[in-house]
C-alpha cells in the first residue's frame, strides 16, 4: 500500500456550542489510494460534511476546536501545516467542490475571471497564459462555446452549466484529491447523470484520488470503488461498493439500504423503515449510537460501543450483532 | 412532449382536470407558460403520480387544480362540481375536500403556534364542532399520524424533527377528512430513513381516510413505490401517462426512457452498459422548442417534430398514453 495518499487516524472534531461539546465527527479513521474514490454516505447531521472539512481545514471559525487525531496527505500531517502553507495546498492540492454552484462562485465577477484567479494564485502562468489555460478548462469540462462562455457570468448559466465550471476551477491546477461535497443533490436526474459521467472521466484522465460525499446510495454505486458509512460522527462501516451494496455487515447499513425506494421495487410495498430519528450528538447514547434505533440490538449494545471487526479485503464494521455472512448466500 | 389533447382522460373520475394553462410574467413584458394545456384526470381512490425535473410545470399544475391561483384558462371538475366558477363560500367548502402537502414541512407549519392549534384550525376555520369535539378529532387525527397529542400538543415545530413536522403537515391536511390529497414533494426534503416512514404513513392514511392522491416528486422510485398511474411532464406539457408497471417496464417516450435511464442504480453498471441519454438541459421556458418541446435534446427527433405538435395517442397496452411522433418499440420479448 505504498500508493497510500491520504491516510486519516481517529480523527475528532467537536464543536462549542452554549449547551455543550457537539462531537459531530468522533473517532474516524480511513486511508484513500491515488485515483481511488472513497463515497462517505450518511444521513443529514452524521458528520460527513465536517469530515469533509476537517480534513481541508476549513472548520467555520470560533465554534470548532482543532479537530484532535491525524490527518496524513502525500506523507505530512494536515493538522500540523501552518495556515499559509495550507493555503498553497488548498486549490493546488487538494480542490473541493460543494453542493450550490451558484454560492460556490462569484456573482459579479466572470467565470473566466475567477479561473484565472486561481491560477495565477497556484502556478506561474502569465496572465495571458492564464486566459488562454481558462478556456481550455472550460472546453475540457464540456461547456461549448468556451471562448464565449468565460466572459460571462454565472448567474446567466443552468445549474448544470455552472457545475461544470466549478469542476473547473477546482481541477484548474491538476489536485491530487478533489474533495466534492454532495456535487449532484441540487441538480435534476439527467443533468446529474451527465456530470457525474464528467467526473468519472476527469478522475480516470487526471488519476486523481477522490472523496465523494453524498446520501444518494445510487450515486455511490455508480462512483465509487470503496464506501464508508457514517451514523452520529462514526463511521460504522467501511468496505468495497460491492459488498457495502452487496454484503453489509452493519445493521444501520443494512436498513439504510432497505429503505431506498428503488425502480425495481414492487408498487405499494410498505417499504422497511428505520423508526425514531438520529441521535443528539451533545449527549450520544453510551452504547452502539444505533442501538435505540435497531431492530437487532442486544442488551450488550445499549452498555458498550461496539469494536471494530475486520473481516479481511478492507472490509470493517462496528456492530455486536452482525448481519450473517451467510445470509448474504456467499 | 410536447403534447395536449385529451385521449388519456377516463371519465367518470373525482377530479378531472382540462386544457389547463398557467402563463407568468416574466422580466422585459415575456411571458412563461409554466403549465401549457395539461388534462388530467382521478378516479376514486387512485395514486396518480406525476415525475419532471425542474421547470416541468408539475407544482404549477398542483396549485392551478386547488386555484392556488387560478390558471388563466382550463376548467376543474371535483365531485362533479366545477373548481374554477364556485363562488368564494363555495370554493372554500370545496376546498375542505381538497388538502395539500407541501415539501418543506418547516415552512409550511406557523412557527409561532403549538402543534395542537396548528392541526385544529382548519376545523375553526370550517366552523366544526364544540371545543371538547375539536380536541378529540385533533387527538385522534394526530394518533394516525403516529404522533402523541399529550407529547407534542403543546410544542412548536421548530422542537420537532422534519420528520414529525412532515407528519404535522400531513394531519392537518387529514383533519377535515378530505377525500382528495395533493402532495407536492412531501418527502423530498427528509432523510432517506424518515422519508420511508413518510411514505408508508402515507399509503396508511389513503387507506383510512379513503383518500384519492396526487403525488408530485422528482424521484423516480418514490413515485414507482406510491402510484398506481403515473404522468410524465417536460416544459409544461404531458409526455406520457400510463398505469405505473406500463410506464417504468416499458417507456414509450424517449423522454421517459432518458428520465429511467438517468437514475443511479443501486446495483454497479458498467459504464458501456448505460444507454445513449439525452444530450443537454432543458431548454429556457422562455423561449420553448417549436413543435414537439423535448426535440432539442431527443435522440429521435425528426423534422416533423419541429413543425407539428404530438398529440396525447394511445400506444398498445391499455392505458398507455404517449404524446410523441416517434414512440419508443416495445422491447420484442415483452
Amino acid at each position: 500500500m505504498s500508493d497510500v495518499l491520504l491516510e486519516v487516524d481517529d480523527l475528532r472534531t467537536c464543536f462549542t456550542l452554549p449547551h455543550g461539546e457537539l462531537r459531530a465527527v468522533d473517532g474516524v479513521s480511513f486511508r484513500l489510494e491515488a485515483g481511488r474514490t472513497l463515497g462517505v454516505v450518511g444521513e443529514s447531521g452524521s458528520g460527513k460534511s465536517v469530515l469533509a472539512r476537517s480534513i481541508i481545514g476549513l472548520l467555520p471559525a470560533g465554534f470548532a476546536r482543532r479537530p484532535a487525531g491525524r490527518i496524513l496527505f502525500a506523507g505530512r500531517d494536515l493538522r500540523q501545516v501552518p495556515e499559509s502553507e495550507m493555503r498553497r495546498i488548498r486549490g493546488r492540492e487538494i480542490a473541493m467542490i460543494f453542493q450550490d454552484p451558484l454560492t460556490s462562485l462569484n456573482p459579479v465577477m466572470t467565470i473566466g475571471r475567477q479561473i484565472v484567479q486561481v491560477l495565477r494564485q497556484h502556478t506561474d502562468l502569465s496572465a495571458a497564459q492564464a486566459k488562454v489555460r481558462a478556456v481550455e478548462l472550460l472546453a475540457e469540462v464540456g461547456i461549448p462555446d468556451p471562448a464565449q462562455r468565460v466572459q460571462e457570468y454565472a448567474h446567466r448559466m443552468s445549474g448544470g452549466m455552472r457545475q461544470r465550471v466549478v469542476i473547473a476551477i477546482a481541477l484548474a491546477c491538476n489536485p491530487r484529491l478533489l474533495i466534492a461535497d454532495e456535487p449532484t443533490t441540487a441538480l435534476d436526474v439527467t443533468v446529474q447523470a451527465q456530470i457525474l459521467d464528467l467526473l468519472r472521466h476527469l478522475q480516470d484522465r487526471h488519476r486523481m484520488a477522490m472523496i465523494l460525499i453524498t446520501h444518494n446510495l445510487g450515486v455511490v454505486a455508480e462512483m465509487c470503488d470503496e464506501v464508508a458509512v457514517m451514523y452520529a460522527g462514526r463511521m460504522v462501516e467501511q468496505a468495497s461498493v460491492a459488498n457495502i451494496l452487496g454484503a453489509p455487515r452493519m445493521r444501520y447499513t443494512q436498513a439504510l439500504l432497505q429503505s431506498v425506494p428503488r425502480l425495481d421495487s414492487e408498487s405499494h410495498v410498505r417499504l422497511p423503515v428505520i423508526p425514531g430519528q438520529p441521535p443528539n450528538l451533545i449527549a450520544p447514547p453510551l452504547g452502539c449510537r444505533f442501538a435505540p434505533r435497531c431492530g437487532h440490538r442486544l442488551a450488550r449494545c445499549e452498555k458498550e460501543a461496539p469494536s471494530e471487526t475486520d473481516v479481511g479485503a478492507g472490509h470493517r464494521f462496528s456492530c455486536w450483532n452482525p448481519v450473517e455472512e451467510a445470509a448474504h448466500g456467499r | 412532449m410536447a403534447g395536449s389533447g385529451t385521449a388519456h382522460l377516463q371519465g367518470n373520475a373525482l377530479l378531472s382536470a382540462a386544457h389547463l394553462v398557467k402563463t407568468y410574467k416574466a422580466k422585459g413584458g415575456r411571458r412563461v407558460q409554466a403549465l401549457s394545456d395539461v388534462s388530467l384526470d382521478i378516479v376514486r381512490g387512485e395514486t396518480l403520480g406525476v415525475v419532471g425535473e425542474s421547470g416541468s410545470g408539475k407544482s404549477t399544475l398542483a396549485r392551478a387544480i386547488l386555484a392556488l391561483p387560478k390558471p388563466d384558462a382550463g376548467a376543474v371538475q371535483f365531485e362533479e362540481k366545477p373548481v374554477f366558477d364556485a363562488k368564494a363560500a363555495a370554493l372554500r367548502a370545496l376546498r375542505h375536500r381538497m388538502q395539500m402537502v407541501f415539501q418543506d414541512p418547516l415552512s409550511s407549519l406557523n412557527p409561532a403556534h403549538r402543534i395542537f392549534d396548528i392541526v385544529e384550525m382548519p376545523l375553526l376555520v370550517a366552523g366544526r364542532s364544540s371545543a371538547s369535539e375539536r380536541r378529540r378529532i385533533v387527538a385522534d387525527t394526530l394518533h394516525s399520524v403516529g404522533l402523541d397529542v399529550d407529547v407534542v400538543g403543546n410544542r412548536r415545530p421548530y422542537e420537532l424533527s422534519g420528520g414529525q413536522c412532515q407528519r404535522i403537515s400531513i394531519a392537518r391536511a387529514l383533519v377535515l377528512q378530505p377525500s382528495l390529497l395533493v402532495c407536492d414533494e412531501p418527502v423530498s426534503a427528509l432523510d432517506v430513513s424518515v422519508q420511508a416512514q413518510v411514505l408508508n404513513l402515507l399509503e396508511d392514511a389513503k387507506a383510512a381516510f379513503s383518500l384519492t392522491m396526487l403525488f408530485i416528486s422528482h424521484d423516480l422510485g418514490v413515485v414507482k413505490g406510491i402510484s398506481d398511474r403515473v404522468m410524465v411532464m417536460y416544459l409544461g406539457k404531458v409526455c406520457e401517462i400510463a398505469p405505473t408497471d406500463s410506464l417504468y417496464a416499458t417507456p414509450r417516450h424517449p423522454y421517459t426512457a432518458t428520465l429511467l435511464a438517468s437514475v443511479p442504480s443501486l446495483v454497479p453498471r458498467r459504464r458501456e452498459e448505460r444507454p445513449t441519454m439525452a444530450r443537454g438541459e432543458t431548454p429556457s421556458p422562455l423561449d420553448v422548442p417549436s413543435g414537439c418541446r423535448f426535440r432539442t435534446r431527443c435522440p429521435a427527433a425528426t423534422e416533423r417534430c419541429a413543425r407539428e405538435e404530438p398529440q396525447i395517442q394511445n400506444v398498445g397496452r391499455p392505458g398507455h398514453f404517449v404524446a410523441c411522433h416517434h414512440p419508443l418499440a416495445v422491447p420484442a420479448s415483452d
